[in-house]
C-alpha cells in the first residue's frame, strides 16, 4: 500500500482533503507472572489509515486488509454521499514543512537475558509484568502536498513485584533507545516498594496531605490531559471548558505537551496531519493557556494548530510536568504527616465537566509521620476533583520519570508531587 | 480464510506440541453526532490470522494481516521459535485441559441485516435521538455514537476442532450533560446486542435518552443530600449488574486467582481454598451465561473451541464455580468451562465473562420498596471503581431516591455505595424478579482487550448500610 497512490485515487474521485498513513508495526512481548514466562507474542501488521473530506463531509477508516482497498474507497465515498456536512470541520494542514529526526535504536536486546535479570532481581519477591520491543515505520501523504516518513523504536518493561499477597510494588522503564532502557532500576524500585508495603493496615478516611510518586501522578495526568483536547471540550467531556486564561492549577504547575522529546515514547516527526510536532505549554504557572488542536479545531477556536492531530480528535503526545526543586526525601519532610502513594488505578469520573472523580491506590501506600515512612496501608480510595487537586499542589520533585503502562496510556514525564488536603475515603462496611 | 488457516496449522504442527490457528474478518462502522452535528463517520475492515503454539510447555503467539504464505510461514515459525527460546524461563509447563475436537458452525440471527442499512439511515437514527431531547431540559452537551460490526471467525486446532462463527453486533454509546441552576450532571449512555438493526426498535433510543435527560434534571433540581446514618440500600438492576460484574465476575476469574493478570488487572481476594465458602446471603445466586441469544456477550464456542455453557459463579451465597480457560483449568486438573475470549484475531484468548447476572428472586420491586422502613434506592450510577483484588467497591448514584415507611419520598444527589465485597453480598436480604441486562465493554489483558458483555440482575436490597462520602 502506497499512501501517495491512495491520496491520488481519492482526489480523482473528488475528495477535497485527504490524509493517508501507511504504518508497518512489528512488536514483541514477553509476558510473565509468578517468576516465569507465561507467553511470548509477536505482532506483525501493515495498516492504511485514510481520512477524507468532501464538501465538509468527513469520513475515516483504518484498513487492515490490503486486498479490500478498492472496495474500501468505494465504501468511503458511498458514506460521503450519504452523510451531512460537519459544521465543525475546517480543513487539514497546508504548507511545506521540514522535520527533525528523532533517535531510533539499531541494535536489538537479548530478550531472554533481560527477563532472566528481572527474575533474578525479584529475589524473594514474585514478579509479574510485560516486556515489549517495538519498531514502527510510518509514511504519510496528504492532498495538500505533504509527504514524509518516520520511524521509531521502543523498549518497555512494566513490572509488579509481590513481597506477599498484600504487599506489592510497581515500576516501569520506558525508552526509545537501549541506552536509556534502565530495566534493572525499575525492578529494584518495585522490589523496594513491595518489601516496605508488607503488613498493611486499613487506612483512615479524611483529608490528608499526599506525596504522589511519579508512576501514580502520571496516571492522573493522563486522565487530566485528554480533557484538554478541543474535541473533548466540545463534547462536554472536560473540566477545562471556558477556562482558557484562568487558574486551573497551583502556580507551581507547568504542563507541556511535547511531541519532540528525543526520549519520549509519544514523540514523532509529525502529527496525523503531517504538521511537525512541537512543545506546547498547556498549563503555564497554573494558568490554562490552550487546548490541544488540529488544524480544524484550531480554526474553529480562531487559533493555530498545536500539532496534536489525531485523524479524528486532537490527542496528547508526551505529557511533561515541569520539575520542581525537592528531592523525594524533602517532599516527605515538607509534608511532615500524611500519605505517600506509589500507584493508583481505575480512575472514573462522576462528571467530566466538573472534574469530580475517584481512583483507587494500589501497591505501596504508606503513612508518613514526621517526614518518615511509618507504616503500610491498604483499602483506601482518593475521592477528588481534578482542578481542586491540581490547585492544591504544594511542591514538586526534582527528578522526572518516564511513565507509560496499562493505566497511563499517554507517555508522561512527571516528578513526585505533594498535594495538600486530599480527600481519602474507604468502604463504610 | 480456510486455506490459509489449514496451511498455518499444518506448518505449526511440524514444530509444536499443540497449535491453534484463528482467522478473523471484521467489518466495523460508526457514526457520531456531537451536539447535534455530524462528526467524522468511519469504518474499519480487517482480516488477519494468528497462531498460538505450545513448544515444550512454553506458549508462543504471533499474528499478522499479511496473508501471503511466505509471511504466514515466517510468523508461524517465529511463534514456535519464541516459545522455544523462552522455555528455559518456564517453571511450570503449560498443560491445556483435555478437550475433544469439535466441528461446529454458528451465527446470531439478524431479522434486519446490518448490511441492508445504509449510512443515511444510521445517521438519521442518531438525528432522531437528538431531535427527541426534551425541550424542557437544558442540555449542555451531547455526544451520540451508533456502531455496528460483523465478525466472521474461523478457529482450527491440532486436536481436530474446526469452528466457524458469524456474530453481528450493534451498539449505541454516548454522553449527555444537563445543566440546571449552574450545576451540571452527566450520564454515560450505552446499549448493545448481538443482532441486526431490529435492536433499535427494542431500545427506543429517543425515549431512553429523553428519560435520562429528565432524570438528570429531576435530580439536579430536586435532589437532596443523602442520609448519613445506616439505611437499607435498594439497588436497581443497573447497579446490581455493575456490582455483580465487578465483585463477583472478576474475582472469580481463575487467571487472576493464579496470578497471571497480576501486573495489569490485578489478582483476587478469592483463593482456591475458598471454593464452597459462603460469601453472600443464601438469597443470592450469580450466573454467567454466554449462550443467551442476541446478548452482547453472546458466543456458543469460546476462543479455544470449547462449547459455551452457563456457569453458576455463586449459588445461594456460596462460591460455586470459577471462570476458566484451558490453561487455568489444565493447571488445576479440571475441564475448561468455555470462558476463553479474545477481542480480535491478534489477541490471545484469556479468561473473560460473557453475560453476568444475579438470578431472579421471588419479590417484586414494589414489595421490596413497600417493606423498607428507611432506605435509599440507587437506580443507576455514573462513577464506579473497585480495587484490584475486587474487595473495595464504590458506585456513585446518577438516580437515587429516599425511601421512608415504604414510600419513595424525594431524589438524592450523589448517594454513594462504598462497601467491601463480603459486605455487599452478605447484606442482601431481598431479591426481586425484575431482571434487566445492561451492555458494557469490559477491559482486561495486555494489550488491553475491550470485550462486549452484559451485566444485570434484578432489584436487590442490602440491609444496614452507611453511605459513603463525596469529594
Amino acid at each position: 500500500m502506497n499512501p501517495s497512490d491512495i491520496v491520488e485515487s481519492c482526489r480523482e474521485r473528488g475528495a477535497d482533503d485527504v490524509i493517508c498513513h501507511v504504518t508497518n508495526l512489528r512488536r514483541k512481548q514477553i509476558r510473565f507472572a509468578n517468576n516465569e514466562v507465561t507467553a511470548s507474542k509477536l505482532w506483525d501488521s501493515i495498516t492504511a489509515s485514510i481520512f477524507l473530506a468532501k464538501d465538509r463531509r468527513v469520513v475515516a477508516t483504518t484498513l487492515n486488509d490490503p486486498t479490500k482497498l478498492d472496495e474500501t474507497l468505494d465504501e468511503l465515498f458511498s458514506i460521503v454521499g450519504a452523510i451531512g456536512p460537519s459544521e465543525d470541520y475546517h480543513g487539514i494542514a497546508d504548507g511545506t514543512f521540514t522535520y527533525k529526526g528523532i533517535p531510533v535504536e539499531t541494535d536489538m536486546p537479548d530478550d531472554e537475558r533481560i527477563i532472566g535479570d528481572v527474575f533474578s532481581i525479584a529475589d524473594d519477591c514474585r514478579a509479574a509484568g510485560v516486556y515489549y520491543t517495538t519498531s514502527v515505520n510510518d509514511e504519510i501523504a496528504t492532498s495538500s502536498g505533504i509527504h514524509a516518513s518516520d520511524e521509531s523504536t521502543s523498549f518497555e518493561l512494566s513490572v509488579r513485584m509481590f513481597a506477599d499477597k498484600n504487599a506489592s510494588g510497581h515500576a516501569v522503564s520506558c525508552a526509545r533507545t537501549l541506552h536509556d532502557f534502565d530495566y534493572s532500576s525499575a525492578c529494584e524500585n518495585a522490589v523496594d516498594i513491595a518489601r516496605d508495603a508488607r503488613n498493611p493496615v486499613r487506612g483512615e478516611e479524611g483529608r490528608f496531605d499526599v506525596v504522589f510518586s511519579p508512576l501514580c501522578f502520571a496516571n492522573l495526568l493522563d486522565d487530566m490531559m485528554f480533557q484538554t483536547s478541543a474535541f473533548y471540550v466540545d463534547s462536554g467531556l472536560s473540566c477545562f471548558k471556558d477556562r482558557i486564561g484562568t487558574q486551573v492549577a497551583s502556580e507551581l504547575v507547568t504542563v507541556h505537551d511535547d511531541g519532540t522529546r528525543p526520549d519520549g515514547l509519544g514523540s514523532s516527526r509529525y502529527d496525523d496531519e503531517g504538521v511537525p510536532t512541537r512543545s506546547t505549554p498547556v498549563i503555564e504557572d497554573g494558568i490554562l493557556t490552550t487546548y490541544l488542536h488540529n488544524t480544524s479545531t484550531a480554526k474553529k477556536y480562531e487559533t493555530k494548530t498545536t500539532a496534536n492531530a489525531g485523524l479524528i480528535a486532537p490527542r496528547p503526545t508526551n505529557i511533561v510536568l515541569s520539575e520542581g526543586d525537592r528531592s523525594i526525601d524533602e517532599l516527605l519532610s515538607e509534608m511532615g504527616n500524611g500519605l505517600y502513594i506509589t500507584n493508583t488505578w481505575y480512575t472514573r469520573f462522576q462528571n467530566y465537566s466538573t472534574g469530580d472523580f475517584s481512583t483507587i491506590p494500589r501497591d505501596g501506600i504508606f503513612m508518613v509521620h514526621d517526614g518518615e515512612i511509618s507504616s503500610s496501608l491498604k483499602d483506601i480510595r482518593i475521592s477528588e476533583n481534578m482542578i481542586g487537586l491540581l490547585s492544591r499542589i504544594a511542591a514538586l520533585g526534582d527528578r522526572s520519570e518516564h511513565i507509560h503502562w496499562w493505566e497511563a496510556e499517554t507517555p508522561t514525564f512527571t516528578p513526585a508531587v505533594l498535594v495538600r488536603d486530599v480527600r481519602i475515603t474507604r468502604s463504610t462496611g | 480464510m480456510e486455506d490459509i488457516c489449514a496451511f498455518a496449522l499444518e506448518r505449526a504442527r511440524s514444530s509444536a506440541d499443540y497449535a491453534e490457528v484463528k482467522a478473523e474478518r471484521n467489518s466495523h462502522n460508526e457514526f457520531v453526532l456531537k451536539n447535534g452535528k455530524p462528526e467524522v463517520s468511519g469504518f474499519d475492515k480487517s482480516l488477519g490470522i494468528s497462531v498460538r503454539v505450545l513448544v515444550g510447555g512454553s506458549m508462543g503467539f504471533a499474528s499478522t494481516n499479511n496473508l501471503d504464505r511466505s509471511n504466514v510461514t515466517a510468523i508461524v515459525d517465529e511463534a514456535c521459535a519464541m516459545a522455544k527460546a523462552t522455555s528455559g524461563l518456564v517453571k511450570q509447563p503449560v498443560k491445556l485441559s483435555h478437550e475433544d475436537g469439535h466441528e461446529a458452525s454458528y451465527s446470531s440471527e439478524m431479522k434486519k441485516p446490518l448490511a441492508d442499512v445504509g449510512p443515511e439511515e444510521k445517521l438519521a437514527a442518531l438525528r432522531d435521538v437528538h431531535a427527541g431531547l426534551p425541550q424542557d431540559v437544558s442540555v449542555a452537551g451531547s455526544f451520540f455514537e451508533l456502531y455496528d460490526s460483523i465478525t466472521e471467525k474461523l478457529y482450527l486446532n491440532s486436536e481436530g476442532s474446526h469452528i466457524s462463527a458469524v456474530v453481528p453486533r450493534i451498539g449505541f454509546f454516548g454522553f449527555l450533560t444537563v445543566q440546571e441552576n449552574g450545576e451540571t450532571s452527566q450520564v454515560m449512555l450505552q446499549k448493545g446486542a448481538s443482532r441486526g438493526w431490529e435492536a433499535l426498535r427494542e431500545w427506543d433510543l429517543e425515549q431512553y435518552v429523553s428519560d435520562e435527560a429528565h432524570t438528570l434534571q429531576r435530580v439536579l433540581t430536586k435532589g437532596r443530600a443523602p442520609p448519613t446514618g445506616p439505611v437499607d440500600v435498594i439497588c436497581g438492576p443497573e447497579v446490581t449488574g455493575i456490582a455483580t460484574h465487578e465483585s463477583c465476575g472478576h474475582p472469580y476469574e481463575a487467571d487472576r486467582i493464579l496470578g497471571r493478570e497480576a501486573a495489569q488487572a490485578g489478582e483476587s481476594f478469592v483463593s482456591l481454598d475458598m471454593m464452597g465458602q459462603q460469601i453472600g446471603s443464601e438469597h443470592v445466586s450469580v450466573i454467567d451465561d454466554p449462550t443467551i441469544p442476541h446478548s452482547y456477550g453472546f458466543y456458543l464456542y469460546d476462543d479455544e473451541g470449547v462449547p459455551a455453557r452457563p456457569r453458576y459463579l455463586m449459588k445461594e451465597g456460596a462460591i460455586h464455580e470459577l471462570l476458566h480457560n484451558r490453561e487455568t483449568a489444565g493447571q488445576l486438573g479440571i475441564d475448561s468451562n468455555g470462558s476463553a475470549r479474545c477481542n480480535n484475531y491478534n489477541r490471545e484468548p484469556i479468561v473473560r465473562m460473557a453475560n453476568t447476572y444475579v438470578e431472579a428472586g421471588d419479590w417484586t420491586r414494589d414489595e421490596v420498596i413497600a417493606e423498607t422502613k428507611k432506605g435509599v434506592i440507587i437506580n443507576s450510577f455514573m462513577e464506579w471503581n473497585i480495587d484490584d483484588k475486587r474487595y473495595n467497591q464504590r458506585y456513585v448514584s446518577r438516580e437515587a431516591y429516599y425511601v421512608e415507611d415504604g414510600e419513595v419520598r424525594h431524589p438524592l444527589k450523589a448517594a454513594i455505595l462504598e462497601v467491601t465485597t463480603p459486605t455487599f453480598w452478605s447484606s442482601i436480604d431481598a431479591v426481586a424478579n425484575d431482571i434487566g441486562m445492561f451492555a458494557g465493554n469490559c477491559g482486561k489483558g495486555e494489550p488491553m482487550q475491550g470485550i462486549p458483555v452484559f451485566m444485570g440482575g434484578p432489584t436487590i436490597r442490602l440491609r444496614g448500610i452507611r453511605l459513603g462520602v463525596a469529594q
